[in-house]
């Protein structure tokens, strides 16, 4: 199935593209769909959306067809799905 | 039997119509005697004169405060009555009262906004006055509660719920359940995440507006308003962290902060905030 990424701050910038369309196999979770867009991107890329564990960091914020998800329970992907990531910075 | 001749100026915002040849000092005697202030056409006026069509006069007692029909007239007249009356009834939320949501709760407050619901867990420090709009005989105390006493000398009428608590997934629902639009005001990125995460998944027809990178000194004009999703509204430049170099300070969280109040405003209004 294919799947769209969208990317804002710090991943665009890496990116160098506003989004990206990515192959899977049917019926992964948005945590793989994640990790399979940031591989072609390396290491920095990979630090700014998971930890050390590869889980996926608290300051990410994941929209799944412009509805953010509980990262908790990321959901399983459906072919066409938008997936759109936005790692939040601090300061306020 | 003829009319004597009048004239139409405003005595405090609102339309009057007075006797042709009125002065001023008999108009203060009939409607605000012993006023200290008289501002005539927008500028103190310590002398009398004969007012003229047009005219927009108001009466100024010291320390005295206006009564909330007064107030209430003042600010329909700024912000044209349609507009102040979709302001005068929302209900909006602020997570966090640091640099962003003191400042967004005094712009909101100052327009009339009906009620305010703020959260907060912390206290004001001394390293806090660099950006956050408190006090420095405020120190120690919590920010909602200095918060509180600061909106209620710009604006007694508003209303504000404040929580002193730190947020979680469990006591955001509860806590802004009845605001028509959120606010993100916190300095840590995982509490940002965390908030919208448990906001839109509990209210997922409800807006909030997100601030994320608006840390150092870089132009003001970095700072943008954009929709992200059907429910965010993001400002800020998205990359710029507070670290050592770019510290958080009040002129570039000021922009964000004023950002975020102004979407908060077009949203409330049915407008676009991002308005492209």
């Amino acid at each position: 199935m294919q799947v769209t990424m969208r990317y804002f701050g710090q991943l665009r910038h890496l990116a160098g593209r506003d989004e990206d369309t990515i192959h899977l196999e049917t019926g992964v979770t948005a945590l793989s769909a994640i990790r399979a867009a940031m591989a072609p991107y390396g290491e920095a890329a990979a630090l700014i959306v998971m930890d050390a564990s590869g889980a996926l960091r608290p300051s990410l914020m994941v929209l799944i067809n412009d509805a953010p998800i509980d990262k908790e329970t990321p959901p399983t992907l459906q072919s066409g799905d938008i997936i759109t990531l936005l790692c939040a910075i601090s300061g306020g | 039997m003829s009319q004597s001749p009048t004239i139409a100026i405003k005595i405090s915002e609102r339309p009057a119509t007075v006797p042709k040849g009125t002065t001023l000092h008999a108009l203060r005697a009939e409607h605000k005697p012993g006023a200290d202030v008289v501002v005539l056409n927008g500028a103190p006026m310590p002398e009398d004169c004969i007012l003229q069509e047009g005219d927009e006069v108001v009466f100024i007692r010291r320390g005295e405060i206006p009564g909330r029909e007064e107030l209430e007239a003042l600010m329909a007249s700024r912000h044209t009555p349609g507009v102040h009356a979709v302001i005068k009834r929302a209900v909006v939320g602020i997570a966090g009262v640091g640099g962003l949501g003191s400042a967004i709760a005094i712009a909101l407050a100052r327009i009339g906004i009906g009620k305010l619901i703020v959260a907060d867990f912390d206290v004001v420090e001394p390293s806090n006055l660099n950006r956050q709009q408190y006090f420095i005989d405020q120190l120690g105390q919590p920010k909602v509660a200095a918060l509180l006493e600061n909106l209620s000398r710009i604006n007694p009428y508003v209303e504000v719920e404040t929580h002193h608590v730190r947020l979680d997934r469990e006591n955001i629902p509860k806590i802004f359940g009845a605001v028509d639009v959120m606010v993100e005001a916190f300095d840590r990125a995982d509490q940002k995440a965390l908030l919208v995460e448990a906001f839109c998944r509990a209210f997922p027809a409800k807006s909030i507006v997100v601030a994320t990178g608006l840390a150092g000194h870089m132009p003001s004009n970095t700072i943008t308003t954009r929709k992200v999703g059907k429910q965010m509204v993001v400002v800020g430049d998205l990359v710029t962290a507070a670290q050592p170099g770019t510290g958080l300070m009040a002129p570039r969280v000021g922009v964000a902060a004023h950002h975020q109040a102004n979407a908060v405003l077009r949203l409330l209004l049915g407008e676009d905030p991002e308005g492209c």
